[in-house]
């Protein structure tokens, strides 16, 4: 038998269910047996197809007449007022909206232009530098070896050492020695962030009486004893 | 750029309403989002009706939902009210008269082609100090009240916040129930 002719069957008992009465359409979900009679329709099985759409207009016309009904009832104001007026308690209304209560999702602050240029940035970029390279020519789901994922991290730390040596000659200095002024502001913030970086693990210290930073005796990760 | 960014962009984002009232509209309508997506013609709507679709279908495992808000028939995204019911997001959590209120005012709007009076809140409630429920309400943006007229009618604003074909099932349960 044709899936078809089973989804056919399926419809003709729940049409006669219907039209004896037995059956309510009002809960019935005859959206997902449209969708699976959209999915399987042929021009093979056309006759099936003819009747399956005539069982499901009549199917319709019944749903339609029973959400009329619906209406009606929910447009009975005193059937509605009395509910009220009978209620129980504000606690039993109240509990309605915990179930019904649902909250928009809004996104105010960020334009279109925003949002392409921080996928760019943050997608675009990484998959196109070190990723690439190091996910070449490998299967997805293949077992990778852990240590070769990529440290995200790992170009800022490099670069944050690379500072920390350029600036080896003129220590112990002051901030202003340090920063160099000579440069655009972006390299400027980059550079104050490293120094932030570099005291906080411990590379760079900061004497308040003097005002001046200066190496300690911790060693730059990777770097061998020379 | 797809068209999944452009829906995106348009349903999630708020803009100034042009009323007295200030109160920022969520979403778009058909019209906006055919103009954005540059659909035209006789079929513009359907082939908008075919993306919306298949968008619903791609955010629903993000539990997101695509709505039309009832009240001003602009689209706009949300949570599904299962996650409201778990984070218990509600604004009445411990003001469950300031809920009831609401949910009287809201029955008597939907079976009263949209306007009502306030007498008829105060008659059906019954309880003291009904119009401090009532502009309570108001000040949250569910409600409009009219001091002239002396009527209320239902914010937009409310239709982005609850499911009402919802609401109408869970009251045709419960008169069901009161009735057999």
């Amino acid at each position: 038998m044709s899936q078809l002719i089973s989804l056919l069957e399926r419809i003709s008992f729940l049409k006669n269910q219907v039209l004896i009465g037995k059956k309510s359409l009002l809960d019935e979900d005859l959206e997902s047996l449209f969708v699976e009679f959209k999915n399987l329709i042929s021009e093979s099985e056309l006759e099936t197809s003819i009747q399956i759409m005539n069982n499901g207009t009549i199917i319709l016309e019944h749903k339609l007449e029973e959400l009329r009904g619906f209406i009606s009832l929910i447009s009975q104001k005193n059937q509605i007022l009395e509910y009220f007026k009978n209620s129980s308690s504000d606690e039993a209304l109240a509990k309605i909206f915990n179930k019904i209560w649902q909250s928009p999702l809004s996104l105010p602050h960020f334009s279109l232009s925003f949002l392409t240029k921080s996928f760019e940035r943050l997608v675009l970029n990484k998959k196109s530098s070190n990723l690439n390279i190091i996910f070449k020519d490998k299967p997805i789901l293949a077992n990778l070896d852990i240590r070769e994922l990529p440290e995200i991290d790992k170009p800022y730390k490099m670069k944050m050492f690379e500072y920390l040596n350029s600036i080896h000659p003129i220590l112990p200095g002051t901030l202003d020695d340090l920063i160099n002024n000579n440069h655009s502001i972006d390299v400027y913030y980059e550079n104050f962030s490293y120094i932030l970086h570099l005291l906080q693990l411990g590379y760079l210290s900061f004497t308040k009486n003097t005002q001046l930073f200066d190496f300690t005796n911790k060693k730059i990760e990777g770097k061998s004893d020379e | 750029m797809n068209e999944y960014t452009i829906l995106m962009h348009l349903l999630t984002r708020t803009k100034q309403g042009i009323s007295n009232d200030k109160l920022d509209i969520i979403g778009a309508s058909v019209e906006e989002l055919c103009d954005n997506l540059h659909f035209t013609g006789k079929f513009a709507k359907i082939q908008l009706h075919e993306l919306m679709d298949q968008f619903s279908k791609a955010i629903s495992i993000f539990n997101l939902q695509l709505k039309q808000n009832p009240f001003n028939f602009r689209w706009y995204l949300t949570q599904s009210s299962e996650i409201e019911e778990i984070f218990n997001s509600n604004p009445f959590n411990g003001k469950p008269r300031i809920a009831a209120t609401l949910c009287t005012v809201l029955s008597l709007c939907l079976t009263n082609s949209g306007k009502i009076d306030i007498n008829s809140v105060k008659k059906i409630r019954n309880k003291k100090d009904i119009i401090k429920d009532l502009h309570e309400l108001e000040k949250s943006n569910f409600i409009i009240m009219e001091k002239k007229s002396n009527q209320i009618s239902i914010n937009p604003n409310l239709g982005y916040y609850l499911d009402i074909e919802g609401f109408l099932n869970l009251l045709e349960n419960e008169i069901r129930k009161k009735n057999l």
